[in-house]
């Protein structure tokens, strides 16, 4: 459901020139945009709900007693309990490291943040496969000590942490960079420890960058299926998340269960989406504040 | 510290969940409605015999694609697969059973076998009777994608058998007609079942090419929608089961999962598969269910083809009879 | 307290901002740190506060070597430039925030924090601002909370970067003006960069002035005006003069 985000907040909004285009085009334009999101986005958000209640509220209700069902939701939230969490440190950590330090392969290292994005999600799920598999490179030495990675839980949360990881930390870098760390150095003049100024000062200036990352990265995390799915194994009651088990009800002809559970999956998407709004105002806002009241970056 | 928590709860879970006996099955696609109720009654018997509680677990996926798994270290005690050729590889490569794993169960270790049937729309409106009526233009052939579904290199073969006895056993014109055929065919999905969603849900095809317990559960699932039709000429598919026993060695489950497997030859096990119209290797309950299974005149793997080794690579293998009839878009 | 600095050399990749700098303020007096853009008169100060390291060289607090000393230890109150102060927290928070940052031993009671930060609120004319938002002040007002901020740790020293650079004339000379007469009361350890020399001229007790990480020339305005040291100190002056 979450898919690749292109919109970060680094988007600053400009007044568009008044004289641009004329009235007929902006017209069409508008119009095209409206039916698009009607056809594409709406409609099939609305057939989802629709058979997911085709069959009344009682079916709907009962395809989470089964048991297959209810542990797939469990599965799926216990990943993203896990996944997230790591993620929102791993991000903090690669934000502050990007933005406070200067170092030989910084860049390299940036690009490399982006990387999950770029590669197909099964491309993420394969090269743990290969890495830790039967046949990968630790896979003799997993199996010799009794660690099983892929196909069990370990697996689906290095694949999710994998596929999740640039969120937080694409959220933070450009909002960290635009406020530069005058205030951080403030509070050290003002004699406030490390620990002290993460939470007094750096951490309330980014909340809303911060926020927005971690949002992001929950949607993905509990709708990811390509890698998850590579690594999965697919073994009812243990290693099917809810992105997997749609395919599976789907393909049992349990269409309105199947629907049941992607709506649930779509309302998290919905209130994500909500949340994500106005944590992105308020990150924007964070960021214009930065732009106008600091001189930005020390060169 | 949140985390460290959930991580010591969730390792804790698994450390619990792990001393249930449980044994997993990675099986093909269409057999998820088969071993669900074969596995509830496995338990119940093995619970009324030993007093034991055993939990088997199923994972489905194409056939090639779960031996894949398997070999990257899928915990598979048992495989039941498609094709005998994706556990011989298992046994190659994966040295995970011995190489003449076939012999170790009755009927080549396939305790059902299967066939291949055509699904179409109720009525007939197109009146398909035979393979020849596939070639006609205007008939949409729905049939996965035979690189990656072991029922779709079964339906391919049924095709060439047929095409083989209509003219006299010419190749030439066996690939003529094949080539007619997939003509026919609009989109090649990787599996069976994503074959049979895209022909009974989404309304793709005219004729679909199934497993006849594929289509048979099409039948029940969707009533009144369809009818089989059965081809003048089919093959026997045997579809293997196997101990994978590297692995049930390392988990300590040898025994269960050979009682487990062998469980399906008996009469009780022979009746779960009738009823979901495998074909039965026991003759006495073959008989008993004579009504669903029509006598169909079935090639064989081995008579036919000499073995999966020999068809693999002269139709399946990249340049082989397949790739050089098939041209995606035509 | 005494600053002391000692053949300090520093460098920022292969540009040398300081090469080799000795130079003092005298406990309660009031200096500026005077030159041109690039100078690296701003890079000194942030080695006397604890926020640059320098390769080379000591920095001495009243004969105290603080060398090693992070910026949290030394406590050397800082005014920035652009004030740095804390977004999201009120005028009073930001004062206070030095005193409540201190450990739970040293921690003064919030009666006491309280009445400390509206006395310097007081001192800055901004009594009436305290629950005011940064963003909610003018830029004068920000500068007179950047220092009531810094002068509620009740530093030794206080080192100020272009304090007025972000300000217009006319604010720029009224706190200019306001910082002397502070000054004059509390003779609090003072050092500010800038690159206007008429500021420097009319606050500072002594004045130094520094070109290409080396200082040119130590005095009192007079001294400085009188007597130049050399050709640069000379043409600099000079160029300053005409187009003040």
């Amino acid at each position: 459901m979450a898919g690749a985000v292109s919109t970060f907040p680094t988007r600053v909004r400009t007044p568009r020139r008044a004289t641009a285009e004329s009235p007929v085009v902006k017209v069409v334009l508008i119009t095209t945009l409206v039916v698009f999101f009607a056809l594409f986005l709406v409609l099939p958000l609305f057939v989802v709900f629709q058979e997911a209640f085709s069959k009344g509220v009682e079916t709907f209700l009962k395809t989470f007693e089964d048991r297959a069902t209810a542990h797939a939701v469990k599965l799926t939230l216990i990943v993203a309990a896990i996944s997230v969490p790591l993620n929102t440190i791993f991000g903090l950590a690669a934000a502050w490291a990007m933005t406070r330090f200067q170092f030989r392969g910084r860049a390299l290292l940036t690009s490399l943040i982006d990387l999950p994005l770029w590669v197909s999600p099964v491309i993420g799920g394969l090269i743990y496969v290969l890495v830790f598999g039967a046949g990968g490179w630790f896979g003799p030495w997993l199996r010799a000590n009794d660690i099983q990675i892929i196909f069990a839980l370990p697996g689906l949360v290095i694949a999710t942490i994998f596929v999740t990881f640039p969120f937080v930390a694409r959220g933070l870098i450009p909002l960290m960079q635009a406020q530069g760390h005058k205030e951080e150095e403030a509070a050290m003049t003002l004699g406030a420890s490390g620990w002290q100024i993460f939470w007094r000062v750096t951490l309330p200036k980014i909340k809303w960058g911060l926020l927005y990352g971690v949002i992001l990265c929950n949607a993905r995390a509990m709708g990811e299926f390509g890698a998850v799915s590579v690594v999965s194994g697919h073994i009812r009651n243990k290693t099917n998340t809810m992105p997997l088990h749609i395919e599976i009800l789907y393909n049992e002809y349990q269409i309105a269960a199947a629907f049941a559970v992607a709506s649930v999956l779509s309302v998290l998407a919905l209130v994500t989406l909500v949340v994500k709004a106005y944590a992105e105002w308020r990150a924007e806002r964070q960021l214009m504040e930065a732009m106008q009241t600091s001189e930005g970056p020390n060169p | 510290m949140k985390v460290l928590v959930l991580l010591s709860t969730v390792l804790a879970m698994a450390a619990a969940s792990a001393r249930e006996v449980t044994l997993l099955n990675a099986s093909y696609d269409p057999t998820r409605e088969l071993y669900s109720d074969l596995n509830a009654a496995f338990s119940k018997y093995w619970q009324g015999k030993t007093g034991d509680t055993v939990r088997v677990d199923q994972s489905h996926g194409g056939s090639g694609k779960q031996a894949r798994a398997i070999m990257d270290g899928l915990n598979a005690d048992v495989a039941t697969l498609a094709l005998a050729a994706d556990i011989d590889i298992l046994a190659e490569k994966g040295r995970l059973l011995p190489l003449d794993w076939q012999q170790k169960l009755p009927h080549n270790s396939s305790p059902y076998t299967s066939t291949i049937v055509f699904l179409v729309r109720k009525g007939n409106p197109k009146g398909i009777r035979d393979w020849n009526d596939l070639t006609r233009s205007g008939v949409e052939v729905i049939t996965p994608n035979p690189k990656t579904s072991g029922g779709a290199r079964w339906n391919f073969l049924a095709a060439w058998a047929y095409a083989l006895k209509q003219n006299n056993r010419d190749e030439a014109k066996a690939r003529e007609f094949l080539a007619q055929l997939f003509k026919n065919v609009p989109v090649l999905d990787t599996g069976a079942r994503g074959a049979t969603i895209s022909f009974a849900e989404r309304g793709l095809g005219d004729v679909l090419l199934a497993w006849e317990d594929e289509a048979h559960l099409t039948l029940k699932k969707k009533p009144g929608q369809f009818e089989i039709i059965n081809p003048s000429i089919s093959i026997l598919a045997e579809p293997p089961v196997a101990v994978i026993e590297m692995v049930a060695k390392k988990r300590g489950t040898l025994e269960l999962a050979t009682e487990y497997l062998k469980y399906l030859y008996s009469d009780e096990g022979q009746e779960i598969v009738a009823q979901h119209y495998y074909r039965p290797s026991s003759e006495a309950i073959l008989a008993k269910y004579s009504d669903r299974f029509p006598k169909i005149e079935l090639a064989t793997i081995d008579k036919d083809f000499g073995g999966w080794k020999k068809a693999q690579s002269t139709f399946f293998a990249d340049g082989g009879v397949f790739d050089q009839i098939y041209q995606p878009g035509r | 307290m005494s600053i002391t600095i000692k053949d300090i050399s520093k460098n920022f990749g292969k540009f040398a901002a300081l090469k080799g700098v000795n130079c003092e303020v005298r406990t309660g007096e009031l200096v500026a740190l005077l030159g041109p853009s690039g100078s690296g008169k701003t890079t000194l100060l942030r080695i006397i506060a604890g926020l640059e390291f320098a390769e080379e060289g000591q920095v001495f607090f009243s004969g105290r070597d603080v060398t090693d000393h992070s910026a949290y230890q030394r406590k050397a109150g800082f005014v920035f430039q652009h004030y740095a102060l804390f977004q999201h927290m009120n005028v009073f928070e930001n004062v206070a925030f030095g005193l409540r940052v201190r450990s739970a031993r040293s921690r003064p009671k919030e009666s006491d924090i309280r009445a400390r930060v509206e006395s310097l609120l007081e001192t800055v004319q901004l009594a009436d601002y305290a629950k005011r938002l940064p963003s909610q002040l003018s830029g004068g007002q920000r500068q007179r909370v950047a220092f009531a901020r810094a002068l509620a740790i009740e530093p030794e020293v206080l080192l100020l970067d272009e304090p007025f650079g972000a300000l217009d004339a006319k604010v720029r000379r009224e706190l200019r003006t306001w910082l002397r007469e502070f000054h004059n009361t509390v003779h609090l350890t003072s050092l500010f960069v800038t690159h206007d020399q008429e500021e420097a001229f009319e606050v500072a007790d002594r004045v130094v002035i520094i070109s290409e990480g080396l200082i040119q020339q130590i005095g009192t305005p007079s001294e400085v005006r009188s007597n130049p040291a050399n050709t640069f100190v000379e043409e600099f002056l000079d160029v300053a003069q005409f187009t003040a």
